[in-house]
């Protein structure tokens, strides 16, 4: 590209936000700062990543990679010298931030409180930690800065006027959100407390934001929000349709803070936009969404980050700029595409390593983005700590237990071990799951193998154990685990232990280690036994889909798809479980679609990339059939029936000797490793 | 003035402990740990020390005395002191090794992490710790070397008489260095 195509950007990060909620508010003119967005640029839902937990989903935003690259693996982590654990810290990301990049081309850029985001990085503009907002001590009491929050470290005085503590707000500032105030005793009902936290930081953020955006020079400016996801995880169980449990009173007082607080957001959102001005390019983005309709669980489980249940695969994105595409949906983002997107915005190449791509079909003009192997091999002052302020957490704590276990330091007491403990226990789980969300299933298997041995009470550990082995087709190590856990369930069912009830989910895996065993009439029996417990749930029923797709009753598998697209209707797994039956009953252009659509929702698919191709081939498509290969197999290297598919077209349909040739030679390492 | 030895398990710190003693320093220590095949001459520790982190009344007994305290709780040291640190460093790879036959003998677990990985972690925790105790004003601190020593003994034992400006026995203090339990060598 010869011109940037954005001359400044404006990130805006709202944690949870989901077009479910946002599209009836925009539908009632009650988000007009959005809805400019939406018209003047694109929209479209923003994949999440598993597992759905915040701070490894901003981070990796702000980088483009999975947590296991850039290394912030949950809440918190262990803190230095065994001294039992804390909240996970800037200085434990491994790789540059998309900030770091952009200052080390030459851009003045100030990050508003990221998370992780502390202690503050010492970049070229202004960086306010995610310490920032929080009022840890009443209004009567001194309510310091901690040190690393404001960097520069000169302008702690002008933020540290800009706060809002909670107990500023008076009536006028709740009844927005809650207009029947005046009913609620303050005393005994905690939930307006809590709303007014939810409200003051979020000000406290927004007037840090908007003083650095009226006062300094930018090239780049990220501010993130996290009260979005406070309000629906403190409220939307109060939010229309009214669920069943949910007291009619408790309903009529609370049923508009959710909304309350994405108007609230909108009203912020405005004052961004003018702030920035028409030659900013505004990119809005979410890490999740929250499920706000029937699919809200009725409770949260009793693990840790258990309320990440609440949370729906699709978040949000929403760019405009002077060269994005003017109300446009855009397909298939997922979060892992924002720096690279952005730095395409700059003009800048994106990494190798990274593993996102581009959002090239938002842009105006078509252009293929420059590559770089990697920012990390680019010296220069990129802002980041200092090498001795940086540091691997989990390898830290390794050694210092090696220092415990020679002698030569006390072993902590017993409440931090445990916190250490069962935080690496989290964090280990987390690495599993996130291999297992990019098909690296011979990376998890070993962890997940550690972790249901040391733990195995965890029952939560040993069933993603059995998908993992599933996964890697080994159905009868899979059982094995399978009957363990069966009796350790029933044992804590007879104990009437306050914990989760396992049977549905104990039920839905016998059902797929029937079918990995090529046994699907019992697969069917075990499935409609969980389906008894767990009445509309889509997981439920795209096996119930796969077993009817392995008995080869294409219709029933159709049936059962929709289904769960009646339930949930962006389903990716449930399109592409469309795609292959079609594909099965010849219906071929239909396969196509539900392809797409798969891939629409979910880029990241590469076996919904391989029914695409598929389909595509049949209709002698063959150039875009390719195409969908080549995607296939950028995704899963190892999948060498496409690999054959794809020879087999550049030799035969394509007439292109050269890559026929590079692709055999791929497939012959591949199968002699 | 407290006098203490530093560094990583099996840099050489109770070697140091020993030429101190047999040169005249009084040694705060309490056998809590008899010496075994790891450490045939004792381990020289005090127990008090491994946990300076939470508590740090016992510094008092140190003054005019030398102790031992593992590199990673330097950082916990309180200001009203002043310290003469002697650092022992040794070749990582060594270290690790001597450290890794010192758990197999305890049948104890060491640092689920590939050696590599583990030398780089324990090399960046001295280097902050270092780094840190550069900017104390209390703190004067002196790195000796564990391959050094064995090496020179006699001038390495002149260096440490020149870094805590005392006149302690430098012959006695290189008769500590028994070069037969060097058994790391890489």
């Amino acid at each position: 590209m010869a011109e940037r195509p954005a001359k400044r950007v404006l990130l805006i990060g709202w944690d949870a936000a989901d077009w479910k909620i946002i599209n009836p508010l925009l539908d009632a003119g009650e988000m007009p700062a959005l809805e400019s967005l939406v018209n003047n640029g694109v929209m479209g839902n923003l994949a999440t990543l598993d597992p759905p937990l915040s701070p490894m989903m901003w981070t990796s935003i702000a980088t483009g990679m999975h947590a296991d690259k850039h290394g912030i693996q949950g809440f918190i982590e262990p803190a230095p010298q065994a001294q039992g654990v804390r909240p996970v810290m800037t200085t434990s990301r491994k790789v540059k931030a998309l900030w770091n990049i952009l200052m080390q081309n030459g851009l003045k850029t100030h990050v508003v409180g990221w998370w992780p985001g502390h202690p503050a990085e010492p970049i070229n503009g202004i960086y306010i930690s995610n310490h920032y907002q929080r009022a840890y001590a009443p209004i009567d009491k001194p309510w310091h800065l901690h040190p690393g929050t404001i960097h520069p470290k000169e302008m702690e005085s002008v933020f540290d006027q800009l706060r809002i503590h909670p107990a500023e707000l008076t009536g006028a500032h709740i009844m927005p959100f809650v207009p029947e105030l005046k009913k609620i005793d303050q005393e005994k009902e905690k939930k307006i407390e809590m709303l007014g936290k939810i409200i003051a930081d979020a000000a406290t953020i927004h007037n840090a934001a908007t003083y650095i955006m009226e006062n300094e020079p930018w090239d780049f400016m990220a501010v993130y929000y996290d009260a979005i996801d406070h309000f629906c995880h403190g409220f939307i169980n109060f939010h229309p349709p009214k669920m069943e449990f949910v007291p009619n009173d408790q309903y009529e007082l609370y049923q508009g803070v959710v909304n309350g607080g994405y108007r609230f957001h909108d009203m912020m959102l405005a004052r961004l936009i003018e702030l920035a001005g028409p030659d900013t390019t505004i990119v809005l983005v979410s890490d999740h969404g929250f499920h706000s309709d029937h699919l809200r669980p009725t409770g949260i489980r009793k693990i840790p980050a258990g309320p990440a249940d609440q949370h729906r695969s699709y978040g949000v994105i929403c760019m405009k700029g002077r060269n994005i595409q003017k109300d446009e949906r855009i397909y298939g983002a997922t979060l892992l595409d924002i720096t690279p997107t952005i730095l395409s915005l700059y003009g800048l190449p994106t990494g190798r390593d990274m593993d996102g791509h581009t959002l090239v079909q938002a842009f105006k003009k078509p252009f293929v983005p420059e590559m770089i192997d990697s920012w990390e091999k680019v010296e220069g002052d990129a802002g980041m700590h200092p090498v001795d302020l940086q540091e691997d957490p989990w390898a830290a704590q390794e050694a210092m237990q090696q220092l415990i276990a020679l002698g030569y330091i006390e072993k902590p007491d017993k409440n931090k071990q445990k916190a250490i403990t069962k935080t690496t226990n989290e964090s280990r789980f987390y690495l599993a799951r996130v291999y297992m969300n990019k098909s690296m299933f011979q990376e998890a298997l070993p962890i997940l193998e550690k972790l249901y041995k040391k733990n195995p009470d965890e029952i939560r550990f040993g069933l993603q154990l059995i998908r993992c082995l599933l996964e890697l087709g080994a159905p009868e190590a899979s059982q094995k685990i399978l009957d363990e856990i069966k009796v350790l369930a029933e044992k804590n069912r007879k104990k009437k232990e306050k914990q989760t009830d396992y049977t549905p989910h104990l039920d839905l895996l016998q059902g797929r280690i029937f079918l990995e065993k090529n046994r699907p009439m019992q697969a069917l029996e075990s499935l409609e036994k969980a389906e008894k417990m767990l009445s509309s749930h889509p997981g439920l029923y795209l096996q119930i889909g796969s077993v009817y797709s392995k008995l080869k009753f294409w219709n029933k598998a159709i049936d059962t798809y929709q289904k769960v697209l009646s339930l949930d209707p962006d389903n990716a797994q449930a399109h592409h479980g469309l795609a292959r039956a079609y594909l099965r009953q010849r219906r071929y252009v239909e396969a196509a679609e539900e392809a797409l659509e798969a891939i629409g929702l979910l880029y990241h698919y590469p076996h919904a990339h391989f029914n695409l191709g598929l389909a595509l081939l049949r209709i002698k498509r063959f150039e875009r059939a390719a195409e969908a290969f080549e995607v296939c197999l950028r995704m899963a290297p190892d999948m060498n029936r496409a690999r054959r598919l794809l020879i087999h077209l550049y030799e035969k349909q394509l007439n292109n000797s050269e890559k026929a040739e590079a692709h055999r030679k791929m497939l012959e390492d591949s199968e002699s490793a | 003035m407290i006098t203490i030895v530093s560094g990583l398990p099996r840099s050489g710190t109770s070697l140091m402990m020993q030429m101190l003693e047999k040169g005249g320093m009084e040694t705060l220590k309490d056998n809590s740990r008899i010496p075994d095949v790891n450490n045939p001459r004792g381990y020289y520790e005090y127990n008090k020390a491994k946990s300076l982190q939470k508590d740090n009344t016992w510094l008092k007994d140190a003054e005019g005395r030398c102790v031992k305290i593992i590199a990673p709780l330097l950082c916990f040291l309180p200001v009203q002191y002043e310290y003469n640190i002697l650092f022992m460093t040794r070749n990582m790879d060594e270290m690790i090794q001597s450290q890794t036959k010192m758990l197999h003998n305890m049948h104890q677990q060491g640092a689920a992490l590939e050696s590599s990985v583990l030398k780089k972690t324990f090399q960046k925790q001295t280097d902050k710790v270092l780094l840190l105790l550069s900017n104390f004003k209390n703190v004067r601190l002196q790195k000796f070397s564990y391959n050094e020593m064995i090496n020179n003994p006699t001038a390495n034992a002149l260096l440490v008489n020149q870094f805590l400006k005392s006149s302690l026995s430098v012959n006695a203090m290189a008769s500590a260095i028994d070069q037969s339990l060097y058994h790391e060598r890489l």
